[in-house]
């Protein structure tokens, strides 16, 4: 009963959520399996969000009431939405058969690696047992005692200050299970790497045909870390997800003259990433500073802000009233950033290290070259969008936090700069390759606009 | 991609789950609450340390393992101290240098402790 409940609340607000802000019916299959993959990834990100918040106000007993009230308003979202009208006729552009053959075959050698490594190593990688499914343990075993799980008295490496969604799902996977099935954590992962692959290659599908589509997918799962980082158990993937299906959802407002109720998804989605990871906020902050620099709309800005709010809402409660400080303020020192800052050495060494990851094939198998050479010979000569644009930010960012940063930097580069890679990389290949598919198909327009339209804008109301 | 992890890797052994070394301990220990943990291995304390503190993995599996008992490292004088050697052998020394006593040992280098009275 508690377990159809739970589905119930998880699905009926991810269909909800997307009734509500698309006005009308999918226009084709691309788009109606994209609407249900962003439905999916908003589903369960609410789900986990809602436990954390109800676990927080309420104590362990508000978790099944909490699906309950997610359910009645998922639900109640469908109904206001049941009378759309119908959109218009969608691309319907066919691939060739050797294209779904090679799509077919990256495919199944992901899920054959993923189900074989998961049997190998079922705790997952070692951040699943040092953060992600720790926390997932404590939330579910502690009963009251949930608190415990950010305790400062464990060493920093359980990085108790990190948001918990991940966490929160496999928590409530466990409690719905009655113990704890490592098959939970892995089911979850594969579900959120099938959704890292689906958002970007159906907003390619629905926008340039399936030709397009099936060349993101492909670019995606032939990334050797892309299926490491699901069978890891990590959060980086879902991140991924979160911030793959806020560029779309952008991109689909501005099709429609920046529609409020996407844009409200789309800070929705950029909230849920925040409520994933640290890096999450910074993520959303860069999309918002890209919203207004691309579009100089602050109506947009705004709508974007309050979609971001319920769970910016969230992550700001658990820093303020729960979680010890971040590492990176705990073991820094005024001293420690004017040295760092001020260091030529340090910059140079990130360089180096940035330079050599580009061609280090066992991670992207060329993949970030390929991206630097696209990016170099043909995007940049098209006008700017907006998610292009917070993806250039978040790594103009990334460069003084490697340098200001505590920790020694080869250490702490060797294990984030492929976490940071394929939380963007979703994401990069869809702000990628769908100005590209345009310029494939007519020359680019002469003056830079405040997003790339896939199709005419026009208001919705 | 394929050939490197379905042929490849199962030529190296796969580390076995890591609740097996603990599931004995777990049943001896308080379910929550805070107790003492040492290690014939050191345990980083900051990144800094990582690269030359052999125990630090053995810590992070031992808090997986044991949640959501809270393991605070290098704390020999708590009520009840779980002694976690790499080497088995190692042990008898540990719990001297520690001067701890055994209260049960739950093999594979795993001992459930307590501070002998001074």
């Amino acid at each position: 009963m508690s377990l159809a409940l739970a589905a119930a609340a998880a699905a009926l607000t991810g269909a909800g959520l997307v009734a509500f802000a698309f006005p009308e019916r999918a226009s084709s299959p691309a788009e109606r399996w994209l609407r249900g993959a962003i439905g999916v990834a908003l589903g369960l990100g609410s789900w986990s969000a809602a436990y954390a918040a109800s676990l927080l106000l309420f104590g362990p007993a508000g978790r099944i009431p909490k699906d309950a009230l997610l359910a009645a308003a998922g639900a109640a979202l469908l109904l206001a939405a049941r009378n759309r009208a119908a959109g218009a006729d969608g691309r319907r552009e066919p691939a060739p058969r050797w294209l779904w053959a090679a799509f077919a075959l990256a495919g199944a050698a992901a899920a054959a690696i993923f189900v074989h490594d998961t049997l190998r190593g079922p705790d997952g990688g070692y951040d699943a047992f040092m953060i992600w499914n720790l926390r997932a343990r404590f939330l579910a075993r502690a009963g009251t005692g949930f608190r415990a799980a950010f305790s400062p008295e464990m060493e920093f490496w359980a990085h108790q200050d990190y948001p918990w969604l991940v966490p929160g799902l496999v928590a409530q996977g466990f409690l719905l299970s009655g113990r704890e099935p490592r098959l939970v954590p892995a089911l979850f992962a594969a579900t959120f790497a099938a959704l890292a692959v689906a958002i970007p290659a159906l907003s390619l599908a629905r926008a340039r045909g399936a030709r397009w589509g099936l060349l993101g997918a492909i670019a995606l799962l032939t990334t050797p870390c892309f299926v490491v980082f699901a069978v890891h158990q990590e959060s980086d993937l879902p991140l991924a997800v979160y911030l793959a299906s806020a560029a779309a959802l952008l991109l689909l407002a501005a099709e429609r003259g920046n529609a409020p109720r996407l844009l409200l998804l789309a800070g929705f989605s950029a909230g849920l990433g925040a409520w994933t990871k640290n890096e999450g906020t910074l993520y959303a902050g860069c999309f918002a500073l890209a919203l207004l620099v691309r579009t100089r709309d602050v109506r947009a800005l705004g709508w974007f802000l309050v979609g971001c709010a319920p769970a910016g809402a969230l992550v700001a409660a658990f820093k303020l009233g729960f979680a010890p400080p971040t590492d990176l303020w705990q073991f820094s020192t005024a001293r420690s950033l004017f040295s760092h800052a001020t260091d030529p050495l340090r910059w140079g060494r990130l360089v180096l290290l940035t330079l050599r990851r580009i061609f280090f094939f066992q991670d992207h198998a060329l993949w970030v070259a390929a991206e630097l050479a696209v990016l170099l010979a043909w995007v940049r000569k098209l006008p700017g969008t907006v998610p292009g644009t917070a993806l250039f930010l978040a790594c103009a960012v990334y460069a003084p936090l490697y340098v200001l940063q505590p920790h020694p930097l080869e250490w702490l580069y060797r294990y984030s700069v492929e976490r940071i890679f394929i939380q963007l990389w979703p994401a990069a290949i869809l702000a990628t390759l769908l100005p590209l598919a345009r310029a494939a198909a007519e020359p680019p327009p002469e003056t830079s606009s405040g997003s790339w339209p896939m199709e005419p804008a026009r208001r919705v109301p | 991609m394929a050939w490197f992890h379905l042929a490849v890797e199962p030529r190296f052994p796969h580390p076995p789950p890591i609740d097996d070394r603990y599931r004995a301990a777990r049943g001896l220990l308080p379910r929550s609450g805070t107790i003492g943990y040492v290690s014939d291995r050191r345990v980083a304390r900051t990144p800094a340390e990582y690269e030359t503190s052999t125990g630090t993995r053995r810590y992070i599996e031992a808090q997986y393992s044991l949640a959501p008992l809270i393991l605070r490292v290098e704390d020999d004088r708590a009520a009840v101290v779980l002694a976690d050697a790499a080497e088995p052998a190692a042990l008898p020394a540990l719990l001297e240098q520690r001067k701890l006593c055994a209260v049960a040992d739950t093999g594979r280098g795993v001992v459930v402790s307590r501070p002998r009275a001074p």
